[in-house]
């Protein structure tokens, strides 16, 4: 004779709960989730949860005296000269100073070209 | 110059290059310690160490994974080696998949709410993630934000994977809790 299966309830649904979350669940959980509208939620809420985490992106810059930080360590150590300017390691200009620089090279070629 | 120009050259102590790679990549570095430790002041020590790590190893990355996948490993161990001179509860190893009676799910049938599901912006989340409990802040983050697999934060946590799965669910689950509570807060203010 034909034996009707025993119906999961929410405990013994809510049990192995992390492994369906994970990777789905057989017959009898998904049965169980059709008719549940409380395991159904919660199961639902919890992948929404998950799904919107993935879309949380890196917002915030560190403040500048991290940077100064790993600097004067890494002069400490040895492992770099001391800087010349505030927030440069030694040997290599600043944009900005590159830039003045090349600025003016650019109008005095330009002053003696006029002249000639 | 690409970043693979710029790491060939930053491994033969090219100072400019390393400036660049740390602008590259300081701001994910910065979050993920900032999300792993929930402290301004503790982030900003630990992306300064870990890329004074990186300037130190450099030399030794072969290439294998992504530059980003390596450094934020890297960043990931200098925060999980400072959690653990703190003395900061990360994992439980006596825990189990068994959920346990005030983070388990509640059997109270007929208490249906509505779901979560577009009523939740990013600032809520992550104040709320905020206010989880450290242990289960790290394996979320971990997982959930920085998507490493169970059996990569059982390796670097030194736990197991059964461990860091129980943790991941109860932290979701506490999550749950916060963030309908904040929707019940605001609802009740309006």
């Amino acid at each position: 004779m034909f034996q009707r299966e025993e119906v999961m309830n929410c405990a013994e649904f809510q049990k192995v709960l992390p492994y369906i979350i994970e990777s789905g669940g057989n017959a009898e959980e998904e049965a169980h989730l059709r008719e549940c509208d409380v395991c159904s939620d919660l199961v639902q809420d919890l992948r929404y949860i998950a799904e919107q985490a993935k879309l949380l992106l890196p917002m915030h810059d560190p403040s500048p005296k991290v940077w100064d930080g790993i600097q004067e360590n890494l002069q400490r150590e040895g492992l770099a000269k001391p800087a010349r300017a505030r927030g440069r390691l030694l040997g290599f200009p600043s944009l900005p100073s590159l830039s003045i620089f090349l600025l003016l090279f650019a109008a005095a070629a330009v002053g003696f070209g006029l002249l000639k | 110059m690409s970043e693979a120009e710029a790491i060939d050259r930053a491994k033969q102590g090219d100072a400019v290059c390393f400036e660049l790679l740390y602008g590259l990549h300081k701001r994910r570095v910065y979050s993920l310690c900032l999300r792993m430790t929930g402290n301004t002041a503790e982030a900003e020590d630990l992306t300064q160490e870990a890329f004074l790590q990186l300037y130190r190893k450099i030399a030794t990355f072969r290439g294998e994974s992504a530059f980003s996948t390596w450094l934020h490993r890297l960043a990931v161990n200098v925060v999980l080696m400072h959690l653990r001179k703190k003395g900061l509860p990360e994992v439980s190893l006596e825990e189990t998949m068994e959920p346990q009676q005030e983070d388990g799910p509640r059997k109270d049938i007929g208490a249906r709410d509505n779901v979560l599901a577009g009523s939740i912006d990013r600032v809520n989340l992550e104040r709320a993630i905020e206010s989880l409990p450290p242990g289960y802040r790290i394996i979320f983050v971990l997982h959930d934000i920085e998507g490493y697999e169970h059996n990569e934060i059982a390796e670097m946590m030194g736990c197991s994977i059964g461990n860091s799965k129980s943790q991941l669910h109860k932290a979701r689950m506490k999550l749950r809790d916060l963030l309908k509570t904040s929707r019940a807060e605001k609802a009740a203010k309006r």
